[in-house]
């Protein structure tokens, strides 16, 4: 029959120009990964430029019954952007106006393509600064921000993206375009914009976000403190906590780390130090000349081998930028790497660290650990070579039990980079069957016929029962 | 207490249930849905008036009998408390580590945590901590299908599975009960001052206002009372504390306006009180519009004895006053502050429940309805919780 030979690409080409729709098999190969190891290929990449052709291009899906998955600059952990049953790729990343800035309100309005460090830097002729700062700043986008509900150092005193948005513009899986929330600060209702930030695109396709801003900082200050081990380091974090000190930042490296940004580019950190933690107070000067007091007192107190602040903003940026390039260091100690993201309880920081190392011995692999220490969340560098045969599912499989020691320790399964596809089968470690079900609720208010980012954040039917069997009902929560 | 010390606007359960355990609450859900009975969860009580009056009501379901902390690690900044601690309980237990739940809604006595974040209740302290939106990272709630199922969890960075507790939060026990929350917490500054100014006109405490918000200062609270009195409340190191007040008392001189006496606590309390009168109405609007708003409503209500203030670094403003004899001035009042910028809102907080047949307190819903109607109808197919009290019928 003739009519079935008009497929969705067909459909496609004939709703955008051709230059905006991608369908070779070679053009698409970029298209089928993220930032993590999963894979999948789409049937045909889209680039809108606006929410009118979103909304065309998720009717054609839902018409011709087809998957869609959005996507912004790819950076993803999780797999939250990969089309994991194919389908059409919905690319953001042209959409990339900033609308407006609204700095009597504290509010920009912005496309979901806008690139967080932009959004950042643009801010700064009105004196006002947008919070979440991603490590990814350089590329990822504020659309995909919104998806996982990034944090980034900051996020400590903060919050993340979600403290940050305030209204949406949303494609349903209908079709409809809606806007939620807006430049008020609440309305009647449920919040929806709560609901959506962090639902990695699974229940609609946001087209416009509504962003808070603050003022800049009068003064910040950073500082360096050097520990001979990791538990002096922890225990200089959770002495910050005990005397009422929350910071702006507080982030931690181990010797592997370390050893890895001195020998990219070196930011100044003592390559035989087997722990660094960088401090970050910033507000009113003489809240920040208290503040760095106390802290720096608090490094010595839990035996800093020396403590370090930054002269000046030179030094300041050197810091920083390690921190920053971290990742991008170790990729260069190995061919691959595995970033593994999971959240403790801030008292169970030690304990946890203690087990990585052991988890570390027994697969064999090496462990580099870089993380938010402030706010208990981890990011376990696990180091890795694909063409070794086999190491994939080992590599997969150390993730998983990081991921159990952070679960036992009454912590989460992400901080900040998504369940995504990487992580659903290990949900029943922290979820009840039911926990799960009250979730696809939401999905199928929202998303009835199941095509919008389908096979993410749940786990898999069947694959998962047994860990919920196991997990049974001594887990809590 | 008795049946009819639960009635809603008028209307009396037929009986009521005092759980002691959420397993237990869940199963009065579950029986109470399998039986087509409408339930109300109630905690202190204290906040009844809020919404349309029920389309039907047979069970109360108190929480009250859920009043244990679940988890209080100090050293991790976060607590675990069953729904229906007294709020006041809450922040004394939190006192004596030298922490606080930096929510501060000027709620009677008798509420409960469960009840200020069913209703999102806030205060003065949402200048600089946010909403329960920002603090709560866990919950825990029973659902009409009996189960207990939770979100979050109880570390202060987590972003697994959806995060409803958005959801339940403000969503009036319309979707589940909440049995349990988790809370991030702050400790509580080493030092406070109030700094207060009074104006000739609106203009100069509006714009005084403005000069704050954008500037590096970062008080804890902007509070406008009435449209010419502004007052600010600091926090933090001594040090800081001075140069904020000195830096804020500045201002007020720079924008014409003269210096003003403030006492915080008998501001809260003062609120509480006001919160007793007759109606008492909450606006949104955006931030810039908060002294454009506090006029706005001074100005129709002004045959209605009203107090009228904001938490001005926000743009949310509160008027307490008399009931009008005619509901017209209250719809006029909305009209005014939808047009003063996008999604702005007025609902009525307390009023007589005849009013309530006159004039829908939330106001005519906006078109995301149809979602949250998708919402409800697939947590409580059944509209056993609350029936008819929340936006759009719901």
């Amino acid at each position: 029959m003739a009519i079935a030979e008009h497929t969705i690409v067909d459909e496609l080409l004939q709703l955008l120009p051709a230059d905006r729709v991608l369908w070779r098999d070679y053009d698409l190969m970029l298209y089928e990964y993220d930032g993590s190891i999963d894979k999948h290929r789409p049937q045909a990449v889209v680039f809108p430029l606006s929410s009118v052709e979103v909304s065309q291009v998720v009717k054609a899906c839902k018409r011709f019954g087809v998957p869609y998955t959005a996507r912004g600059a790819g950076t993803g952990l999780s797999g939250g952007a990969i089309p994991a049953r194919g389908g059409v790729l919905i690319s953001l990343a042209r959409m990339t106006r900033i609308l407006e800035i609204d700095a009597d309100n504290l509010r920009a309005i912005v496309e979901p393509g806008v690139v967080n460090l932009r959004l950042g830097q643009a801010m700064a002729l009105y004196e006002l600064t947008y919070v979440p700062d991603p490590s990814s700043q350089k590329a990822c986008t504020i659309g995909g921000n919104v998806g996982e509900n990034s944090g980034g150092p900051h996020t400590l005193r903060y919050g993340v993206t979600t403290n940050h948005t305030l209204g949406l513009e949303l494609v349903l899986p209908d079709g409809e375009i809606l806007q939620v929330g807006g430049t008020s600060p609440e309305a009647p209702g449920y919040d929806l914009v709560g609901l959506v930030v962090g639902s990695e695109g699974t229940l609609g396709i946001v087209t416009r976000i509504w962003v808070r801003l603050v003022p800049i900082n009068e003064t910040v200050k950073t500082i360096l403190a050097v520990f001979a081990n990791m538990d002096d380091a922890s225990s200089a974090v959770a002495g910050m906590i005990a005397e009422r000190i929350v910071p702006a930042a507080i982030e931690m490296m181990d010797n592997l780390t370390i050893r890895a940004i001195e020998s990219r580019s070196p930011a100044g950190y003592p390559v035989d130090a087997e722990g660094v933690v960088l401090i970050e107070v910033d507000g009113l000067r003489e809240e920040v000349e208290a503040q760095s007091d106390a802290v720096q007192r608090v490094c010595h107190a839990s035996g800093a081998l020396s403590v370090r602040l930054a002269r000046d903003e030179a030094e300041r940026a050197a810091l920083w930028a390690g921190r920053k390039g971290a990742f991008a260091a170790i990729g260069r100690l190995t061919p691959d790497y595995y970033t593994v993201d999971g959240v403790v309880p801030r008292t169970k920081l030690p304990a946890t660290l203690a087990r990585i190392q052991a988890i570390s011995r027994e697969s064999g692999f090496r462990i580099a650990n870089v993380f938010h220490a402030g706010d208990g969340n981890l990011h376990p560098l696990i180091l890795w070579d694909s063409d070794v045969v086999g190491a994939e599912e080992r590599v997969i499989d150390a993730g998983a039990e990081i991921m159990q020691v952070c679960a036992a320790a009454g912590g989460s399964l992400s901080g900040e980079h998504g369940i995504g596809m990487e992580k659903k089968d290990l949900m029943p470690l922290i979820f009840s069957q039911a926990d799960v079900a009250q979730m696809q609720r939401i999905k199928d208010a929202f998303d009835p016929d199941g095509l919008c980012n389908p096979d993410k954040v749940f786990p898999t039917a069947g694959r998962c029962m047994e860990l919920f069997a196991r997990r049974g009902k001594a887990a809590g929560w | 207490m008795t049946v009819a010390d639960f009635a809603i606007d008028g209307l009396t359960p037929r009986e009521s249930v005092s759980p002691t355990t959420a397993e237990e609450l869940a199963e009065h859900l579950r029986d109470a849905d399998a039986d087509g009975k409408a339930v109300a969860p109630v905690g202190g009580g204290t906040q009844l008036e809020l919404g349309m009056p029920p389309a039907r009501l047979d069970r109360v379901v108190e929480t009250t009998g859920l009043n244990r902390i679940v988890e209080y690690e100090p050293a991790d900044l976060t607590v675990t408390v069953q729904a229906g601690m007294r709020f006041g309980e809450l922040q004394r237990i939190l006192g004596e580590q030298g922490q606080f739940l930096a929510l501060d809604p000027p709620l009677e006595d008798a509420a409960t945590v469960g009840g200020a974040i069913a209703t999102n209740a806030s205060g003065p302290l949402r200048f600089a901590f946010g909403t329960a939106r920002d603090l709560v990272i866990g919950t825990r709630v029973a659902n009409t299908d009996g189960s207990v199922t939770h979100a979050g969890g109880r570390v202060v960075k987590n972003v697994a599975g959806y995060d409803l507790n958005k959801l339940y939060i403000g969503s009036l026990g319309t979707l589940a009960v909440i049995v349990e929350l988790s809370f991030k917490l702050a400790p509580i500054p080493p030092a406070t001052a109030t700094v207060g100014g009074v104006f000739g006109d609106a203009a100069g405490a509006r714009d005084a206002i403005a000069a704050v918000v954008r500037s590096p200062l970062s008080p804890l609270a902007i509070e406008l009372l009435g449209s010419r009195q502004v007052v600010f409340r600091v926090g933090g190191y001594p040090q800081a504390v001075e140069r904020q007040v000195r830096d804020l008392s500045a201002l007020v001189e720079q924008h014409g306006g003269a210096p003003r006496e403030a006492d915080w606590d008998a501001l809260l309390q003062g609120r509480v009180e006001a919160r007793r009168r007759d109606v008492v109405i909450k606006a949104a609007v955006p931030i810039s519009a908060s002294s454009g708003v506090v006029s706005a409503l001074e100005r129709h209500l002004a045959a209605l004895n009203p107090l009228v203030w904001a938490h001005a670094g926000n743009g949310v403003a509160f008027a307490a006053c008399d009931v009008p004899s005619d509901v017209e001035v209250l719809r006029n009042a909305r009209r005014e502050v939808a047009a003063l910028g996008d999604n702005a809102s007025l609902v009525i907080e307390r009023c007589p429940t005849p009013l309530k047949g006159e004039i829908d307190v939330w106001g005519v819903p906006g078109p995301s309805i149809g979602l949250m109607l998708a919402i409800k109808a697939k947590l409580d197919p059944k509209s056993t919780l609350n029936p008819g009290r929340y936006v759009g019928g719901i």
